[in-house]
């Protein structure tokens, strides 16, 4: 091919690599915007196209194939990747060349996957992705030594910088390479890995007698558990001891921003929405940001020192004698961030019944955003006492929330277990202990920054529109003139309220409850900003409630009534975002139904059973 | 012109931008279907894609609305190896 028919060309690539290889950022590195996403028909596996061009002005077509361990698939992911490499897929043309992505921190992983791809005899570039990340934990790769070895180019990239594929972009502009030489078909390839990995990779130290030491403890069946006990709880409490200032601090602030504004502003609706509507609902969220950045510094700690994979270990036996799958263990400790990237994280596991059963049970793991759901109740309703000298009553009260969630989607695994089938081949959880490390300041830092950004973000957007939206609905229509009720009660919300709380009355939730609840279906922790605009507005006229959301609602609810939302938010699917991963990821309406049903059914069962036990007990 | 004039129409502006918002960030392929009936009705795809988003670009990554692949390739747990 000449120079001029390789520009006109479009040179049509396939990204391909195991699971959480960069392959996904490189693509978006190489294709920035110029994407195009769908499904590959008649599978919920995603599709994932785009476009650059190339310095000489020669297009290329990359297609984002779904990671894979090796072309054995075991999934509906792992077999669209297998067909294309293979120029099988019905709808798709075999790439020109296989892009082939690497972490380069974890190459014996990766490596195989490499070997098995170049068995294909076609053209292939291996990006050695994480290059930075390799080079600061010691690892040194000879990519010379490296590429000499394999017979394909090899290049350093590092997707999440900016310049981070250039190397990569200049050496596809050109021929491309030749196909590389086959490997026997009968090559045992985790001996070539081990002999290739000798050969070109340089690792700074093998397993020390320290990290064994503590393995011995930590990993110990019974003792193990009991530090993975001290462990939570100590992170529990810490969320309330640490906070409590820097909350102080945000309250008093929220506050202040409400009286000025309501100083300054003359009376009348404007003032009400931004001293009602948008401080009050906007502020009353804006308070736990000190407690998500807490529980997030714990938890990205814990994740650098190498600490939740050996969680990961020692819960697994309790995970399938529930009934779930080892696989199910990722999904669920990623939904404590948030439920969507972890039913997402189902993808991995292959048994369509084990993947629904988690995805059902996902959501029960306690996410960041019921996390200030959790805090405004517990700091209304339980007081703030030293249990034993060393507990506080709240953390502990926090850290049986969480608990329950845990529990409570372990039994529901089990029952469903039970009722289904019995003897099915399980799954067991296959994985790689790290080596223990000290977490990297700036790396824990950089995570914090990211969620507490996430957190502003939602706040400056959806929690501000949904707060404004609520005051319109708190506030209009207006109250006729000979109007004896508050007047809230004359709005679409206090309608609303009313209508829902014929249903929700059972399990103790007022109006204004079933009013913060609508808001919440688009993220939970709006339900805080919706029962502070309620409130606000009932009582408008008085800045200071903005800032005691907290004293409205001890006052006016019962301890029962409180118990029965917490226990309510232990288990309901509020949250619409949820939902509509549930039915992409489940293809199916019904499944989807039948999620809903049983998690809202579970959730409106544990509410009655805790109003009415609580109701009988005070 | 007053404030009392003035505050109507700044009440009404502030409601259609937090629709406006609520919409994008609580339902984005409901706001992705309204956008493509506005491009069917006539208006500009760069004003449509602009206020209603685009389907092309949506794969942000962003994690707001779980419609990418980017949050379930980032898992909590570090599957380095050992040695």
């Amino acid at each position: 091919m000449n120079s001029a028919s390789l520009i006109t060309t479009p040179l049509s690539l396939a990204l391909v690599g195991v699971p959480n290889c960069g392959k996904t950022a490189l693509f978006n590195r190489l294709t920035g915007s110029r994407q195009k996403v769908a499904n590959y028909a008649g599978a919920t596996v995603e599709r994932k196209e785009g476009f650059f061009v190339l310095p000489s002005g020669r297009h290329a077509r990359v297609l984002d194939l779904p990671g894979a361990y090796s072309l054995n698939a075991t999934s509906p992911d792992e077999a669209v990747t297998r067909d294309v490499c293979l120029g099988q897929h019905p709808a798709e043309q075999q790439p020109d060349l296989l892009l082939c992505v690497a972490d380069a921190t974890n190459l014996r992983l990766h490596l195989r996957f490499v070997l098995e791809l170049k068995r294909l005899g076609r053209p292939m570039v291996l990006a050695l992705n994480m290059a930075d990340a390799a080079a600061r934990r010691g690892i040194r790769i000879d990519a010379q030594a490296l590429e000499a070895i394999l017979g394909i180019p090899v290049i350093e990239t590092i997707a999440i910088k900016k310049k981070g594929a250039a190397n990569l972009i200049a050496a596809l502009d050109g021929h491309l390479p030749p196909a590389p030489p086959k490997l026997a078909e009968d090559a045992d390839l985790h001996a070539e890995t081990r002999r290739i990995l000798a050969a070109t990779v340089s690792m700074p130290s093998p397993t020390s007698p320290v990290d064994a030491a503590i393995d011995r403890w930590v990993l110990h069946p019974v003792l193990g558990l009991a530090i993975l006990a001290a462990v939570m709880l100590v992170v529990f409490q810490s969320v309330y001891a640490w906070a409590g200032p820097f909350s102080d601090g945000i309250e008093a602030g929220v506050g202040l921003l409400g009286e000025l504004a309501g100083e300054h502003l003359p009376e009348g609706l404007l003032r009400s929405l931004l001293v009602d509507g948008v401080i009050a609902g906007v502020g009353g969220v804006l308070v736990f940001l000190p407690q998500i950045l807490i529980l997030f510094f714990f938890i990205l700690v814990l994740e650098e020192s190498g600490y939740l994979p050996r969680a990961a270990f020692l819960l697994d036996r309790f995970m399938v004698g529930a009934g779930l799958s080892g696989r199910a263990f990722i999904p669920m400790l990623s939904s404590f961030a948030c439920a969507i990237p972890g039913i997402m994280a189902t993808r991995s596991i292959p048994d369509p019944r084990d993947r629904f059963l988690t995805i059902l049970v996902a959501p029960m793991m306690t996410c960041s955003a019921r996390l200030p759901v959790y805090a405004l109740l517990i700091g209304a309703f339980i007081p703030d006492r030293a249990i034993g000298g060393v507990f506080n009553l709240q953390g502990l009260t926090l850290f049986a929330l969480y608990m329950a969630g845990i529990f409570g989607a372990l039994g529901v695994a089990w029952v469903a277990r039970l009722l289904g089938r019995r003897g099915a081949e399980e799954q067991a959880l296959m994985m790689e202990i790290p080596a223990w490390r000290l977490p990297n300041p700036l790396d824990v830092l950089l995570g914090l920054k990211e969620r507490g950004m996430i957190f502003l973000r939602r706040a400056g957007t959806l929690i501000l529109a949904l707060s404004v939206l609520l005051w319109f609905l708190a506030t209009f229509p207006t109250p006729p003139a000979d109007w004896t009720r508050p007047a809230i009660e004359y709005s679409f919300a206090g309608h609303i309220g009313r209508a829902l709380a014929i249903f929700f009355e059972p399990i103790g939730f007022s109006w204004q409850i079933c009013v913060a609840l609508i808001p919440g279906l688009a993220a939970r922790e709006v339900a805080v900003a919706g029962l502070a605009s309620v409130y606000a507005v009932a009582g408008s006229g008085e800045e200071e409630t903005a800032q005691l959301l907290g004293a409205a609602i001890a006052n006016e609810w019962s301890l029962a009534t409180a118990f029965a939302l917490l226990a309510w938010y232990v288990f309901a699917p509020q949250c619409l975002a949820t939902l509509s991963v549930v039915r992409r990821e489940t293809a199916s309406w019904r499944a989807t139904a039948v999620w809903a049903a049983l998690l809202t059914g579970l959730a409106y069962g544990a509410a009655f059973l805790t109003f009415h036990i609580t109701a009988a007990l005070t | 012109m007053s404030y009392a004039s003035l505050e109507p129409v700044i009440l009404a502006l502030v409601l259609v931008f937090s629709l406006w918002l609520a919409l994008r960030k609580a339902a984005p392929k409901l706001s992705l279907l309204i956008g493509a009936a506005t491009r069917k009705a006539g208006l500009p795809e760069a004003v449509a894609s602009r206020l209603f988003g685009s389907p092309a670009a949506c794969n942000s990554g962003c994690g707001s609305c779980g419609g990418c692949e980017k949050p379930a390739e980032s898992t909590p747990v570090n599957f380095h190896p050992r040695s």
